[in-house]
């Protein structure tokens, strides 16, 4: 509220310092230091300048919005012409989008010059980008995803970890369902969408579906065409469906020491996980209401120091997954 | 009597469904033994390959590769699949020249020239590829053998299974040295 009464808007140097497990904050902070750090006076500079933007437009906003306001109530007392209420709060549309364009720059400028830095920080070949993004056709083919009506990608980020090749995307996908006379969007999924490399060849198609219930199960052996593998684990069975276009392929890949390990994972990410093999790679499909790699609140300071242990942090979690599935030792397991 | 006709009928129509989810299980058996067969196949193709490497380097180990070629062959020789005891002993075979396979694979640790050459590497490591799908064979195998011993065990399913000549299959054991338990003390010493 202070901003908008016109508190003085100055640049801060210091909003919270880094943060990491362990005895890799050192890392972090040369890092920082070395290719963040050099950024931070500018973009403080640009965010002092958007603040400052968006608070003359938000003032402009209310006098315009006054205005508006009084001529429509001016006219309706008048009687000349009757505008339903709603009418009223039209001209706040178009005033809000022109009011958020400065932040939505800056944050997009952020997300262009800042993060691919923060990102080369696990690796030289780490990329990101916020336009990038997986191809929906390779994805639909995994059989994984649900019916949907619309898809929308965000962040994108591709590397390699431990000699296998990852790649990261936010997706979040809808559907139009009919309520009585009218529809509605529907989220179906959100969440992330990891993409693995891995050391086992494999021609067929196996997917790790949260299960599916005994009496669906029992009503019917396949799904999209993949027909049921029944594994030897009860445990495993009673979280996962798992269903291949290759039986003994699917016990090839799915080893009791590799289920196990599923298993990990999907304690690790409250069973919100399902996975499919195909096309010599191995996707996971994470669902998660979670927004990841997001910039801090603009009231923040440009320092970037949040936002590089928070995209760490997050980043550590999906490579998390690389080390408990062991997909960088060849152990024939 | 149209009342006992429609209850006939009804047993008639189940013990159709009952013999052909028996049939389907057997069926399932089989596709899983053949599945089998293929990676056995691809093992067999390996081992001439492995022991021609060998035979440079293992003069002391000639009674074991004799063994591994007479296993080879035993293995490869057609069998019945519709019957059990015959299936049964190809199996054994199969896993007595793992056993073997794996022995050789233990004394090229005492060769060291044999160990670094590199296509005797090469060999080891897609022999370990093969017996890793060897092992999903297996397993595919010996569930679907379950799903059958059960259904043909369990009564109706019994009565139906014998009238239909569907009999219980054995399952692919691993071999008794593999079974016993390892003596830490014996590698320690």
């Amino acid at each position: 509220m202070s901003f908008i009464f016109g508190a003085r808007i100055k640049p801060k140097r210091q909003t919270k310092p880094l943060s990491a497990v362990g005895d890799e904050l050192e890392s972090l902070q040369a890092h920082y230091d070395e290719h963040i750090e050099p950024l931070t006076r500018k973009f403080e500079n640009r965010r002092v300048a958007c603040l400052k933007a968006l608070r003359q437009r938000i003032y402009m906003s209310i006098g315009i919005f006054a205005a508006v306001f009084f001529i429509c109530f001016l006219f309706d007392s008048t009687q000349r012409i009757v505008f339903p209420w709603p009418f009223y709060l039209l001209p706040l549309v178009p005033l809000f989008w022109w009011c958020s364009r400065p932040v939505t720059h800056y944050q997009s400028d952020v997300k262009q010059q800042v993060f691919p830095k923060i990102f080369r920080y696990f690796g030289d070949d780490f990329i990101f980008s916020p336009t990038h993004s997986m191809s929906m056709t390779t994805l639909k083919r995994s059989k994984l995803l649900p019916s949907y009506d619309a898809s929308h990608f965000d962040d994108y980020v591709q590397g390699t970890h431990r000699g296998i090749e990852i790649a990261i995307n936010e997706l979040a996908l809808t559907k139009e369902v009919r309520r009585d006379k009218h529809s509605e969007t529907k989220t179906v999924f959100n969440g992330v969408m990891v993409q693995l490399g891995c050391h086992k060849k494999f021609n067929g198609h196996t997917v790790v579906v949260r299960s599916r219930g005994s009496l669906m199960n029992f009503l019917s052996d396949s799904f999209k065409r993949l027909s049921r593998v029944k594994l030897e684990d009860p445990r495993f069975e009673k979280l996962f469906d798992v269903f291949s276009s290759d039986q003994v392929e699917a016990r090839y890949l799915l080893t009791v020491s590799f289920m196990e390990r599923l298993q990990e994972l999907a304690d690790c990410f409250s069973g919100q996980f399902q996975c499919a093999f195909y096309e010599d790679k191995l996707l996971i499909m994470l669902s998660s209401r979670e927004n990841r790699f997001e910039l801090g609140s603009i009231f923040n300071g440009a320092t970037f120091e949040h936002e590089f242990s928070q995209i760490n942090r997050e980043m550590r979690q999906l490579f998390a997954m690389i080390e408990v599935l062991k997909l960088d030792e060849y152990t024939g397991l | 009597m149209e009342g006992l006709l429609l209850g006939l009928g009804l047993l008639v129509i189940i013990a159709y469904l009952w013999y052909v989810s028996l049939v389907k299980k057997r069926n399932s058996v089989r596709e899983a033994l053949s599945g089998i067969d293929v990676q056995l196949k691809k093992r067999s193709n390996l081992v001439p390959n492995i022991l021609k490497i060998a035979q440079k380097f293992m003069d002391h180990e000639k009674s074991l590769l004799t063994e591994i070629t007479e296993l080879r062959a035993q293995v490869e020789r057609s069998y019945d699949i519709g019957d059990a005891s015959a299936i049964q002993n190809h199996l054994v075979k199969a896993e007595q020249l793992n056993s073997k396979m794996g022995q050789l694979m233990l004394s090229v640790e005492n060769y060291p020239e044999l160990k670094s050459d590199n296509t005797m590497l090469q060999a080891m490591q897609t022999y370990n590829e093969v017996e890793a799908h060897i092992s999903a064979a297996r397993r595919f195998f010996n569930a679907s053998v379950t799903e059958l011993n059960n259904a043909v065990e369990i009564f109706p399913g019994s009565i139906i299974a014998s009238m239909a000549n569907i009999k219980v299959m054995p399952f692919y054991e691993a071999d008794e040295a593999s079974k016993s338990p390892v003596d830490a003390s014996d590698y320690l010493k």
